[in-house]
């Protein structure tokens, strides 16, 4: 029943026709699995390809650099934290940090459980995952689901940074990272990610065990299961348009 | 900037940070002069370049010095190794200077070998296998390329240590500290029973506190820690470190101390805080 | 607004569930916080004749303008109330590191004020300013661990849980408020416990101002940070180290084949020089100071500790061989809180039977809520089984039942044995140790001569625990320990004292920071009182109490020895100051701060005489113990090799104590002069009017 609705709203030109219905992107994607980093599609938010009449740039070049965190060495201080939006914003915010310790310190990224002290953090083996911004390579969700084409690739890092002149604040990127990684300023009503201090990354200087390094970039996407799978993410119409291009 | 030979301190400061160009070729040709003259050595670029305004420039500086006439003197030579030095010619002939560069060459290599051996192998450098640095050594020239160093603000890091038995080494204190330069020296002079008495000694009375035995499995030592038990015989009975007393804890620890500085009520108490109160007091 | 503080206090009344929010400035400004504000509480609403259990009775969970920043090290949180251990419920202040101190403070509260008692077990949610009284009976006689689980189930991973267990819940005296798995205040469980009081769950996504340019608050941080040493202020490496002039005693560890045996992978810390700041947190391998350097190096996984702390001091460790006793195999704490466990037995455990009994004492007791009081309890048990008193006084039948057996074999079944009894107040025995050492005075005479008699017993007055005392700088460590309520938990004259650096340059810094070298004496080596060494013991009171307010970590500050040679191994006593007028804004000064933590212990000690209801602190309350006197027996005063106190001299000590405090010398309490000075005319005429104040 639903698929039918699929089939016959989307009304693909056959150009467009490998990303027709979410089922098939999914299958496509790997959904379930680990490395799912894809952009959700869902029904009747889709117009055709010829309807959109402005395109964005949406492929960007890889980022040269990243931040990388060796649960190993993590203590749980949190001076990444602390750093990160006191030499940024001139405040102590952990929830604004684009760095997270806090949300895996107690119970690990898999959060309570039963039988937690199997699990990680410092109610189980002790082990403290950090979560660092991944600088996605292509397509970078956070970037594209902006509707305001606010997340822009910056040079010479190319980190993946919120412009927040273009942001009006409507937290369509926190919905789209499936890392979880992107943060709001309530303060000025926008949206803020990992800028990589532009090249000189104040956790990574600030981290008191050396468990944070600043490291040629590499695609980390696929290596770890998504905090979670994004959905109700529409794709803006001019990122829309200009997938088409290569994705025919 | 250290004093040296006849070097009068900084040109005068004139409209900011600018120096007046005048007053800095008379501050250079007063120290190239004086190297020469006073000290019979070349001068470094290096040690040249703090009295100009803008070092990256030093060059054409002394271009237009060197175009002067009241500085026609002061020559440039390059080294083999790519280090540039001054000389007045008022005192040295090409030929000398061209001689000279080779000396400053085999300071040069002498310097970068210990500065490595402190810093990547925390080692000191025998002053006896210097000689491999220097190609046909004579011992005697070798003395003289250390009194030279040591004048040298360049390689004032640099410095020599002899352990009890005479043997010299050198080491950089930017990466060794002087203490631990000691600990080495004494280790190298092979005499594990007087290693341990220097070090026993020293810790009685720099902090004080006897010694745990344990501590000189430390590889700064170099002791084969299983002869343990024959160095501290050895120590006890001898006349030279009669000074030298074993003590043991509570918990069965052995601690060694000097009477020089401990007496040994003292050295019982520190010894039990150190084994047992440290740990009932965390 | 000043930058730290967040403005708000909230007020909790758990009889009539109201909830409220305060000016922070408006009323506590001149006590900073932390400790200083719940004093000031204290003092304006909690009645002499009070008792700790009284609904009446007040909680204070304070934290201060610096907690929560980047302010190393900005993590604990002072709990004030009176104190139910203290045979006199005196009050008292226990502290807690981890994180959920600052994670008030991200909720937008400056400190937490408890009140009154709730008529059904109930639970504090805080998720910034939603703050709601829910019930607690699923978690009610739940172990800290599990209710920790269940409210972080409820409203977030990211929250932080200030709990109690069931020691708390029963009313056992010696019971503890825990965050964050390991991190523990003594002396106040079971005033949340007579509360109905199980939990506090706080969830912050607030913000705390630095007034000081973002930059400008960097390159401070950044100045202070290379100053610091290792856990307990060590600022030489244990061992020869080539970058390093001195070595020797203190924790900082680190050193090749110094591995964290059970990270995954293991990892070997190895030399952390003093200006690699990106391994300050591995100077410390925690694990060989709280189990050796074997063992230490074997079962640790990694060090942790508390918020914004960039030196780690909490031995996290693996152990497979505890799960067979019920108790996860992953332990974590330290000092104290890891060794109390062998310190029932007796001879003394040893080994990997010694590692085994500290890792389950900590698993059962961080669990159960259960506070050692700094290991007093153990020390009183083994006296006690030595001198026959539990078969003096327990019922032939309970004494029969005890599993003795086991306590030879120092099982660790004997510690379950054992915690368990305490926490659930099973029998005489469970009774008389769940009330605690003090209480015990009062139960079985021969301990309160055998508290002040035996050195053994490391007792300091009735019936607490010393920590630290005459063992540590002589004279001032027993001047710290006279003021306090419960075990004095001073650090700053000890630090200082094991610093690791030769006794010449702790004397040159001793001259400098107090007056003359002869403040600073070589341990066990013990000579005649002078005025610096009253300095040494007066700043050391203030310090605390000015941390505790702050808050700062009395561990790690405050700088007076650092391990940079270029400064000639000075530290920088006005970082304080710094980092108070950085944050805040509010510019003060050494001597400000210094002020400002003296009026909070000041008013510390009109606490202490309103609830004694005594005037004559000097001779009734700031009391020194018999063996102060005695041990070692055969040693006289001022001679090598021990810290044996002379009794003409501790009184000399005593005047230039006070004096140097501006108390009255004769009572040891604050004159009017001095309160009026500091601004407490209020309670200077409260004491007057309660015939307490004397000059």
């Amino acid at each position: 029943m639903e698929e039918k609705n699929e089939n016959s709203v989307i009304q693909l030109t056959p150009a467009s026709k490998k990303l027709s219905t979410r089922r098939e992107f999914l299958k496509v994607a790997g959904a379930g699995g680990a490395g799912i980093i894809g952009l959700t599609i869902i029904g009747n938010a889709m117009k055709t390809a010829e309807a959109a009449d402005t395109k964005r740039v949406v492929w960007v070049p890889n980022p040269t650099m990243m931040i990388v965190g060796d649960p190993t060495r993590c203590v749980g201080c949190r001076r990444c934290e602390i750093a990160c939006t006191e030499f940024n914003e001139g405040k102590t915010q952990p929830s604004l940090a684009r760095v997270k310790i806090n949300r895996n310190y107690l119970f690990g990224p898999q959060g309570t459980q039963v039988g937690f002290w199997n699990g990680e953090g410092i109610y189980g083996n002790h082990r403290i995952v950090q979560d660092t911004c991944r600088q996605c390579p292509h397509p970078v969700s956070c970037m594209d689901a902006c509707p305001n084409g606010a997340i822009e690739a910056v040079p010479p890092t190319n980190a993946r940074v919120v412009n927040v002149e273009k942001c009006t604040g409507c937290k369509a990127c926190q919905r789209a990272c499936p890392f979880g990684m992107t943060t709001f300023n309530t303060e000025i009503n926008k949206a803020s990610k990992c800028h990589l201090c532009n090249g000189d990354p104040q956790c990574v200087k600030a981290c008191p065990t050396g468990a944070l390094q600043y490291v040629p970039w590499r695609d980390r996407t696929k290596e770890m299961p998504a905090r979670f799978i994004p959905v109700s993410v529409n794709l803006p119409d001019d990122v829309k348009a200009t997938c088409v291009t290569c994705h025919k | 900037m250290e004093e040296n030979g006849k070097h009068s301190g900084s040109p005068q400061i004139i409209e900011g940070n600018k120096l007046d160009n005048e007053v800095v070729y008379a501050a250079i040709a007063e120290r190239v002069r004086a190297d020469s003259t006073g000290k019979g050595q070349l001068t470094s670029l290096e040690l040249i370049k703090p009295l100009v305004y803008d070092p990256g420039k030093i060059q054409s500086y002394l271009g237009e010095m060197m175009g002067n006439e009241g500085y026609k003197d002061i020559k440039l030579i390059t080294a083999a190794n790519g280090g540039t030095h001054l000389y007045s010619e008022k005192v040295f002939t090409r030929r000398d200077a061209e001689r000279l560069t080779l000396d400053e060459e085999v300071r040069s290599r002498i310097i970068n070998q210990v500065r490595e051996d402190s810093s990547k192998k925390e080692s000191l450098t025998p002053v006896s296998k210097l000689g491999a640095l220097i190609p046909g050594a004579e011992l005697d020239k070798i003395d003289n390329h250390l009194a030279l160093m040591s004048g040298d603000e360049r390689y004032k890091d640099i410095h020599i240590i002899t352990n009890r038995k005479g043997a010299r080494y050198l080491y950089s204190e930017t990466f060794l500290t002087c203490n631990y330069a000691e600990l080495l020296a004494r280790a190298e002079a092979n005499d594990p029973v007087a290693i341990i008495a220097d070090t026993v000694r020293d810790d009685s009375r720099i902090y004080p506190r006897p010694t745990n035995l344990d501590m000189f499995k430390a590889p700064v030592f170099k002791i084969d820690f299983d002869e343990m038990g024959r160095y501290t015989s050895e120590l006890t009975k001898s006349p030279e470190y009669k000074d030298i007393k074993l003590i043991k804890a509570s918990t069965g620890a052995i601690y060694l101390y000097s009477d020089l500085y401990f007496n040994p009520d003292l050295a019982k108490a520190t010894v039990e805080w150190e084994e047992v109160g440290r740990y009932e007091n965390p | 607004m000043a930058g730290g503080y967040t403005g708000k206090t909230l007020r909790v009344d758990l009889t009539t569930g109201k909830i409220t929010a305060e000016d922070t400035l408006a009323k506590y400004k001149d006590y900073i916080g932390g400790a200083g504000l719940g004093y000031k509480v204290l003092w304006d609403e909690v009645p002499a004749g009070t008792k700790a259990w009284d609904p009446v009775n007040r909680l204070i969970f304070g934290v201060g303008p610096l907690s929560g920043t980047g302010a190393p090290c900005g993590g604990r949180v002072s709990t004030i109330s009176l104190s139910p251990p203290s045979q006199f419920e005196l009050p008292a202040v226990g502290h807690m590191g981890g994180h959920w101190g600052p994670e008030l403070k991200f909720a937008g509260w400056d400190s937490i004020i408890i009140q009154g008692k709730a008529n059904a077990p109930c639970w504090i949610s805080i998720q910034d300013d939603k703050v709601e009284i829910r019930d607690a009976k699923k978690l009610w006689g739940q172990g800290i661990f599990q209710a920790t689980a269940a409210i972080c189930a409820d409203i977030g991973n990211d929250c932080h849980v200030a709990a109690i267990g069931q020691a708390g819940e029963n009313l056992v005296r010696l019971s503890n408020v825990m965050n964050d798995r390991s991190h523990s205040a003594g002396l106040h469980g079971s005033v949340m416990g007579s509360k109905n009081l199980k939990a506090i769950g706080v969830k912050g996504t607030g913000a705390l101002k630095i007034s000081m340019d973002k930059n400008a608050w960097r390159d401070l941080v950044n100045a202070y940070l290379p100053l610091m040493g290792c856990n307990n202020q060590g600022v030489v490496p244990s061992t020869p180290q080539s970058w390093a002039e001195f070595y020797g005693s203190t924790r900082w560890t680190a050193q090749k084949g110094a591995f964290w045996g059970r990270a995954t992978p293991a990892f070997d810390v190895g030399i952390c020089p003093a200006d690699d700041l990106n391994k300050m947190g591995l100077r410390t391998h925690k694990g060989i100071q709280d189990h050796g350097f074997e063992l230490g190096v074997k079962y640790t996984t990694r060090i942790g500790g508390c918020f914004g702390c960039p030196i780690r001091c909490h031995t996290a460790m693996d152990n497979p061989n505890l799960e067979q006793y019920g108790v996860s195999r992953f332990q974590t704490n330290t000092c104290n809180g890891i060794s109390h466990g062998p310190g029932w037995y007796d001879p003394a455990p040893t080994g990997e039977k010694q590692m085994l009994l500290k890792q389950i004492g900590s698993a059962l007791a961080d669990d159960y809520g259960w506070w050692s009081d700094y290991g007093q309890s153990g020390r009183d048990f083994v006296y006690m089984k030595k001198k026959g008193l539990f078969e003096k006084y327990l019922p032939a039948k309970e004494y029969a039942a005890i599993p003795w057996k086991l306590w030879e074999a120092q099982s660790p079944d004997f510690s379950k044995w054992v915690y368990k009894t305490i926490t659930y107040k099973e029998g005489e025995f469970g009774q008389a140790f769940a009330d605690g050492p003090e209480w015990m005075e009062t139960r079985y005479p021969e301990m309160k001569e055998a508290h002040l008699k035996e050195y053994e017993l490391q007792s300091w007055k009735f019936g607490m625990a010393k920590h630290h005392s005459t063992e540590a700088s002589g004279q001032v460590g027993a001047l710290i320990n006279l003021m306090r309520n419960a075990h004095a938990q001073n650090h700053t004259h000890s630090n200082f004292q094991g610093s690791g650096l030769p006794l010449a340059l702790k004397k040159e810094i001793g001259a400098e920071l107090f007056g003359t070298p002869d403040a600073v004496d070589n341990n066990n080596d013990v000579k005649p009182m002078n005025a610096g060494k009253a300095r040494f013991a007066v700043l050391s009171m203030i310090y605390q109490d000015l941390h505790d307010s702050l808050t700062l970590c009395n561990w790690t500050q405050p700088i007076w020895a650092s391990p940079v040679k270029e400064r000639k191994y000075r530290g920088d006593p006005e970082a304080e100051a710094k980092f108070f007028s950085a944050v805040t804004g509010i510019n003060k000064t050494r001597g400000d701060l210094e002020l400002d933590g003296l009026r909070i212990l000041t008013l510390f000690r009109a606490l202490t005489m309103r609830f004694m209801n005594e005037a004559d602190m000097r001779n009734k309350h700031d009391l020194i113990p018999e063996w102060a006197f005695t041990y070692p027996k055969d040693k006289e005063p001022f001679t090598s090799g021990h810290a044996k106190m002379d009794r003409a001299d501790m009184e000399k000590a005593k005047d230039m104590f006070y004096e140097q405090l501006g108390y009255d010398v004769k009572t040891g309490a604050p004159t009017r002069a001095m309160l009026e000075k500091l601004n407490m005319k209020s309670v200077a005429d409260e004491l007057e009017s309660t015939k307490l104040l004397t000059v």
